[in-house]
């Protein structure tokens, strides 16, 4: 399945993977997805959004610190990871695969090789590296990148796209994080669908 | 407040909030542990030492922090 994934859907997940790292999430989430599309600021799908990265990840940030309130509890929360690599691209974080001793026992060890997770170009992954894949996705990320494939003519030339997996998104209802965090930014679902309908195969 | 008001505010608030608090801790623990690692390293202990500390084993505490900014 991963293999009808265009270059720029792959990046989508792979930069989804760094944010969740970065973040100190176990699992790729929706949210995550929705960074890595943003990710790739040339894309329609990026362009479509009308929010930088920057202002997706404070948004999750003030999302968190309103849940801690809630509760009492008081800590004005940065966006993961500005304090100590805001000057580092996230990218650098997802090493080539480490078989250390301790890798597979820890949640870091079930995202190891995040950057290989679809196999090299052109050719299927391992079984192995679907099953790595699942393990690092939650089940509405699942669902989205499901759904962009479904999106996808089976046919051989055609591949799934940023684009594709942002509209995905944008169905997603809540209380699923990246319906949260589209609200949040005040993103018009309507408006991107019609911009972007036209792109859909 | 106490525990048990922070538990009775779970109790009566919005489940999608007292979800997202859970994560939230959890994301917040990630960064404590990530910088009190790095400062025990600087400080010259030993991994064996930090994944005591951590309740994991030597080899977990090297194979997840092991690779960071050190």
């Amino acid at each position: 399945m991963p293999a009808r994934f265009a270059a720029g859907a792959r990046g989508v997940v792979s930069a989804a993977l760094a944010e969740a790292r970065l973040r100190g999430d176990r699992r790729i989430g929706t949210e995550h997805l929705l960074l890595g599309v943003l990710h790739h600021p040339d894309t329609e799908a990026a362009r479509s959004l009308g929010v930088g990265l920057a202002a997706a990840r404070g948004a999750l940030a003030i999302l968190d610190q309103d849940a801690l309130r809630a509760l009492g509890i008081a800590v004005a929360a940065a966006p993961a990871g500005t304090p100590a690599h805001d000057d580092a691209d996230p990218w650098p974080a997802i090493p080539p695969v480490a078989d250390g001793p301790g890798a597979g026992d820890e949640p870091a060890g079930a995202m190891a090789g995040g950057a290989d997770l679809f196999g090299r170009a052109g050719r299927r992954p391992t079984p192995a590296q679907v099953v790595q894949l699942r393990t690092a996705l939650s089940s509405g990320a699942r669902a989205v990148l499901s759904g962009a494939l479904v999106a996808v003519p089976a046919s051989p030339g055609l591949r799934a796209t940023p684009e594709l997996v942002l509209l995905a998104l944008l169905e997603r209802p809540p209380p699923d994080p990246a319906a949260a965090l589209l609200d949040r930014l005040g993103v018009d679902r309507a408006a991107i669908r019609a911009r972007l309908g036209g792109l859909s195969p | 407040m106490d525990v048990g008001d922070l538990l009775a505010r779970v109790r009566a608030g919005d489940p999608a909030l007292g979800l997202r608090a859970v994560g939230a801790l959890h994301r917040l623990a990630e960064q404590v542990e990530a910088q009190a690692v790095v400062t025990a390293r600087e400080q010259g202990w030993s991994w064996e030492q930090i994944g005591d500390a951590l309740g994991v084993s030597r080899q977990s505490a090297h194979a997840k922090h092991g690779r960071g900014p050190c």
